[in-house]
């Protein structure tokens, strides 16, 4: 099994405002991270994935073959997101052996460990469950049905600290039984940024950023020093600078790469950006006009690259 | 990393990973959560989507004729019960034919709006719902069909219904229950005179076959129930989709429009309107086409209807399909967006 999702030029407009604007993204199975602002066009681009919205323009394919409209591709693709796809006088029971019927196969015993773990009896029914409990339970039905393609929306929605801790767990255990394509789309980054391994980052519908997870600490570094050696310092190197903040005389500028510490001049600092603190620089309106775009079908190959190297 | 809420060891992680890397070349059986059947395979030209939907569609249908079935045993019981306090003082039994009518319609719509979401959800095709939809309809009108149209021939060869009485009815005596507008298909034909005092119709023999017509014509007035509700749930569906108001106007469109075509309408007793279906029009062409009683006049005040029963169940079933057509392009373009919280 090696799964691959392309997505090519995927547009989609609400009236006048661009949801998606040619977005072009390569999935292979490993755990990808989705990240944006609100509005960015994430949970636009997983429902058009799962068939539920249909494009402008574009086109995602799974294995080659287009998923939209097509029950076949879709069959291997499950996505949880605030959509209630349960009846709530359904016992939970009864729902998972609905959800078998419609994907071929359940994994049962990891289903009941899963619940017992969360506390929460199969035979209660879905409308009697909290918000927390019923996320909890349509995430469940995600690890146990046996799809290529999983996309979570916002999948820690409602959860305490201590569910999303025995969810991540749970996640990584199933994805290390069955490896396959998992998309997740949160705001929580620095809860996932160990887990992912591919992040993507969407800003106003277009995919601005895709890399290796365990690259972000490469891809950017904050100078902090005396505002004019620190100006002086990032002009004479040459380096693009992501954001800038100045307090007094100080001040703590954001440049794209690494910097060598040999290579710092006395009195600047320099440290690496967490995932979190990344996706926040580049989304966060600071990025100049003259920032060019990463964009994600030049590392497209990147990306199997990185999956086929965990594979060795 | 600092101000995780969760801390999670890199080695489980790296484990993690390790492990789905080397089951990644295992074969997908042998790996947990394996599926017990073949993606996609299809059954009688019908995908594993399409079955599933097809019986969700058909239980919801079952429910709903089983609950009607109950009910209408009940009117029926309730209508000998007062015959036989007040024999002959109620105007009519119960019309088979009008008691389905919302109950087909409203399940048809219900079925098409609020269950799309969980069948989209679930990978199956837009198409496929239509489909599933359509058939399970038919099925439906089919079921109805059986249960109501066998129900009442028995009645009239026992004899309880099969009365004949000089009254506008003619034949069809309803005891408890009646089908007045499928009965008619019984005969071959029907003469009605209005001039002086004759003014009692009469009917041919009973046909050989008149079970089977008065079973075609109820059923295609069963599908064009059903289609009528499909198209309905569509356009709530679309409506819905536009917000509140958008169900608001629907539904008063809705209203408004049986209302005016409705039986007791203004336009059927305006005088002016009456036109429209007078003798000889394009109305009155269309009345009869509907209704499978072509009409021809004798001589002055004589009037002869024949019962053709292959019209409307044409009719129907040009209507049936021109409807899930509709519904189908309606679908189409049909999304599910997750701001919008669902009732299923």
């Amino acid at each position: 099994m090696n799964a691959n999702l392309t997505i090519t030029d995927l547009s989609k407009r609400y009236g006048s405002t661009v949801a998606l604007d040619g977005v072009n993204l390569t999935f292979q199975p490993a755990i990808h991270g989705l990240f944006g602002r609100n509005g960015a066009g994430k949970s636009t681009l997983l429902g058009v994935i799962a068939n539920r919205l249909l494009p402008d323009g574009g086109a995602v394919e799974l294995d080659g073959a287009n998923v939209r409209e097509n029950e076949s591709a879709q069959s291997r693709i499950y996505l949880v997101n605030e959509t209630l796809p349960f009846l709530l006088g359904a016992r939970i029971s009864t729902i998972f052996k609905r959800e078998e019927r419609y994907y071929g196969g359940f994994d049962w015993p990891f289903s009941a460990r899963m619940l017992a773990a969360f506390g929460i009896e199969p035979g209660r029914a879905y409308g009697h469950l909290s918000l927390g409990q019923r996320m909890i339970v349509r995430l469940v039905a995600a690890l146990c049905v046996p799809t290529d393609v999983l996309l979570l929306d916002e999948p820690v929605l409602g959860l305490d600290a201590v569910n999303r801790d025995l969810f991540y767990r749970f996640l990584l255990e199933s994805y290390g039984e069955r490896p396959r394509i998992i998309v997740i789309s949160t705001h929580i980054i620095d809860e996932i940024a160990h887990i992912v391994e591919r992040a993507a980052i969407i800003d106003r519908g277009r995919i601005i950023e895709a890399f290796d997870a365990e690259s972000v600490t490469s891809r950017a570094t904050v100078l902090t020093g005396e505002s004019a050696c620190v100006g002086s310092f990032v002009e004479d190197c040459g380096l693009q600078v992501i954001s800038r903040e100045t307090m007094g005389r100080l001040a703590a500028v954001i440049v794209r790469g690494p910097v060598e510490a040999a290579d710092l001049p006395s009195g600047i600092a320099a440290n690496a950006l967490g995932l979190q603190d990344y996706v926040i620089r580049v989304t966060s309106g600071a990025v100049g006009p003259d920032m060019p775009d990463i964009s994600d079908h030049q590392e497209a190959g990147a990306a199997g690259a990185v999956s086929s190297s965990k594979g060795e | 990393m600092d101000g995780k809420v969760v801390t999670m060891n890199d080695n489980v992680r790296e484990s993690a990973h390790g492990t789905a890397n080397a089951a990644a070349g295992v074969s997908e059986t042998s790996v947990r959560g394996g599926r017990g059947m073949m993606r996609g395979d299809d059954f009688l030209g019908m995908s594993r989507q399409c079955r599933l939907t097809l019986r969700r569609n058909l239980a919801v249908y079952g429910v709903v004729l089983l609950l009607g079935l109950l009910l209408f045993v009940a009117l029926c019981y309730q209508r000998l019960q007062a015959l036989r306090y007040e024999p002959g003082g109620l105007s009519s039994s119960v019309d088979a034919e009008q008691y389905w009518f919302p109950i087909l319609l409203l399940t048809a719509a219900v079925w098409q709006w609020l269950f799309f979401d969980t069948a989209v959800c679930h990978g199956v095709s837009r198409r496929t719902f239509v489909k599933a939809s359509a058939i399970g309809g038919a099925i439906m009108a089919l079921a109805v069909s059986v249960v109501m149209v066998a129900s009442r021939y028995v009645l009239i060869i026992s004899g309880r219904g099969g009365t004949c009485f000089a009254g506008i009815k003619g034949c069809f005596l309803g005891e408890p229950f009646d089908l007045p507008r499928s009965e008619q298909f019984l005969y071959a034909w029907q003469r009605v005179s209005y001039t002086g005092d004759a003014s009692a119709p009469t009917f041919s023999p009973m046909l050989v076959g008149g079970a089977l017509f008065m079973f075609l014509k109820f059923l295609s007035l069963m599908l064009s129930y059903v289609a009528v509700g499909t198209v309905l749930g569509a356009v709530l569906a679309w409506a819905a989709g536009k917000g509140a108001w958008g169900i608001v106007a629907a539904l008063f469109v809705a209203c408004l429009a049986s209302q005016l075509l409705g039986s007791n309408s203004i336009l059927w007793t305006n005088e002016w309107l009456g036109r429209f279906t007078s003798a000889g029009t394009l109305g009155n062409w269309l009345v009869q086409a509907a209704s499978g009683r072509i009409i021809s006049h004798l001589s002055a005040g004589v009037e002869f209807g024949t019962y053709v029963v292959w019209i409307p169940l044409v009719e129907s079933l040009v209507l049936f399909a021109l409807c899930v057509w509709i519904v189908y392009l309606m679908t189409a373009r049909r999304e599910i967006h997750p701001a919008r919280q669902r009732i299923l």
